[in-house]
């Protein structure tokens, strides 16, 4: 789970962005990463290869508050979204916090978001996680599109666990912070429920 | 017509032209209540005798399947096509609407664009692929974001004949249907048919567990299964077994394999899809150049690896599913770009 910096006094915590290709993951990063301020954010790192891609930047919120004396560093992933690329995404949940999982509102791509959430559901117990348990957000993109689906539909579709969702627009960022204030909410929750444990 | 006993909730059919005097005493075989049906008065404004028929008449007695996970929706639509004079049959999935359509060739389908297992948008194409199914038109139930936020016409129905939004089916259903009905009949110049009533209604409640056999038919048809007066064959329960059949290869979408084969090509679109996302120009430029397999092969090669891990041999023995979702996605793009053959 959580990275501890001892030297720096930071808990890293990671939360990966899944879903469907071109679903919007990568436009979500990208709208925190351009509105965060540069005093607190790191470089935005884009893991490309000739046909995959991964991006990822850390950022450190000021405004969160320690955890036990130690301030939290929160690392957001994306994963390649491309169905065929599953080995990358496997690897990505490695080490996870936390899960967004965006997807994709247009109803031609319904099958795609369920085939990737199922493959969420694998790659997580793969990674020695359980889903019904992981810190999980949704978040129902392109709700703009004339094409999208209607939101309850994919609210039983996609999220019958009813976690916290949101309608999103990512390209004009909306509900883009909701999200990340939500899930960062629940991998914190998490966390200290874990610490007060030990 | 379709009675209903008002005790046990057993359907019936009744042909309309058995009833003297328009009305008669029915003893439900399966609970023994006697109740009283009446012929359905004919809709007020209707064409006095000898006129030409409106068009709810000229469809009278036609088939359509409302596939919808709703129970109430399923009510809902089929009280108002009864109202119509269509024969609604339901189904509340994919795989047994399209068993049902093999069954029994509704005139129509209309279908929830999110019903689970097969969705509504998948259905033209099925029906195209399935000579079976030939003819059969199909309405979609749209999707709406949000009545008060947008209102644009999709951009896409996939090959549906028309749509519908939920909250316009009220006011706007029949007359689609007989729109696309109508329309059709005119283009076939096929003869009127006002045909009694053929059919079960779907839903229809098989006999309390332990209640006794029917003793006797329900007055004016055969038991369900056997051929009515008209020489049509009655519609069976639509939750009987659609396995497979001699000489007529499966029912599609029931069988083990027909499932298997229904998945295998959902994972072979979802690559090709995604494929095609992400090399958009690239495709394009394959297209022009007449061979698009080397444009995008790293991802070909990692899409049929993921098909082949997830799709079992004897399943993918069927046919080359890859090549086939991507060879639509050719063709397709290839009108879009203008090149049609």
């Amino acid at each position: 789970m959580s990275f501890i910096n001892y030297s720096s006094r930071e808990i890293n915590c990671k939360i990966v962005y899944y879903g469907p290709g071109l679903g919007g993951k990568t436009t979500n990063l990208q709208y925190i990463y351009d509105k965060m301020s540069p005093d607190t954010k790191g470089k935005l790192i884009s893991l490309a290869t000739e046909t995959e891609r991964t991006l990822f930047f850390d950022f450190l919120p000021l405004a969160l508050g320690d955890i036990r004396g130690f301030k939290t560093r929160f690392q957001l992933y994306t994963v390649p979204g491309q169905v065929f690329y599953d080995a990358s995404r496997k690897l990505i949940l490695r080490g996870v916090d936390g899960v967004v999982f965006v997807a994709d509102s247009q109803i031609e791509r319904m099958d795609a978001n369920i085939e990737s959430l199922e493959n969420l559901k694998l790659n997580l117990k793969e990674n020695g996680y359980d889903f019904e348990k992981i810190p999980f957000v949704m978040q129902y993109n392109k709700r703009d599109l004339p094409n999208a689906a209607e939101l309850q539909e994919m609210k039983t579709i996609l999220n019958p666990k009813t976690s916290p969702d949101f309608e999103g627009v990512a390209t004009k960022g909306i509900a883009v912070f909701e999200t990340l204030k939500a899930i960062a909410k629940l991998v914190l929750v998490e966390m200290k429920r874990s610490t007060a444990v030990r | 017509m379709v009675v209903v006993c008002p005790k046990c909730r057993t359907k019936y059919r009744v042909a309309e032209d058995r009833l003297p005097g328009g009305s008669a005493r029915l003893r439900c075989s399966g609970c023994g209540e006697v109740f009283l049906i009446k012929r359905k008065a004919a809709p007020s404004g209707g064409p006095p005798l000898g006129e030409p028929a409106a068009l709810p008449t000229v469809v009278a007695g036609r088939k359509v399947l409302v596939a919808h996970p709703a129970v109430s929706m399923c009510e809902m639509i089929g009280d108002l096509l009864r109202g119509a004079g269509f024969v609604p049959v339901f189904a509340k999935n994919g795989i047994e609407a399209i068993a049902i359509m093999g069954d029994i060739h509704p005139d129509l389908v209309v279908v929830d664009v999110a019903l689970p297992d097969i969705f509504g948008f998948e259905f033209p194409e099925i029906i195209k692929k399935d000579q079976r199914l030939s003819g059969i038109k199909v309405m979609l139930i749209a999707s709406i974001y949000d009545r008060t936020r947008y209102k644009r016409m999709p951009l896409s129905l996939y090959g549906a004949d028309d749509f519908i939004e939920k909250h316009n089916l009220g006011d706007s259903l029949v007359s689609k249907i007989n729109g696309l009905l109508g329309r059709q009949e005119k283009a076939t110049a096929s003869p009127v048919s006002a045909q009694p009533d053929a059919s079960s209604p779907g839903w229809a409640a098989p006999p309390p567990n332990g209640g006794p056999p029917q003793e006797q038919p329900p007055l004016g048809g055969p038991p369900l299964g056997e051929q009515s007066p008209s020489g049509e064959p009655a519609i069976p329960h639509v939750a009987e077994d659609h396995g497979p059949r001699s000489g007529e290869g499966e029912a599609p979408g029931m069988s083990m394999k027909a499932q298997e084969v229904e998945k295998a090509k959902r994972l072979a679109r979802i690559i090709v899809s995604d494929i095609a996302l992400y090399n958009h120009e690239l495709i394009e430029q394959g297209i022009r150049r007449g061979s698009i397999e080397d444009a995008v092969q790293i991802d070909l090669d990692e899409g049929r690896r993921l098909f082949d891990r997830r799709v079992p041999e004897e399943i993918r023995r069927e046919e080359d599913f890859l090549l086939e979702s991507l060879n639509e996605l050719l063709e397709k793009r290839k009108k879009e770009m203008g090149m049609e053959q």
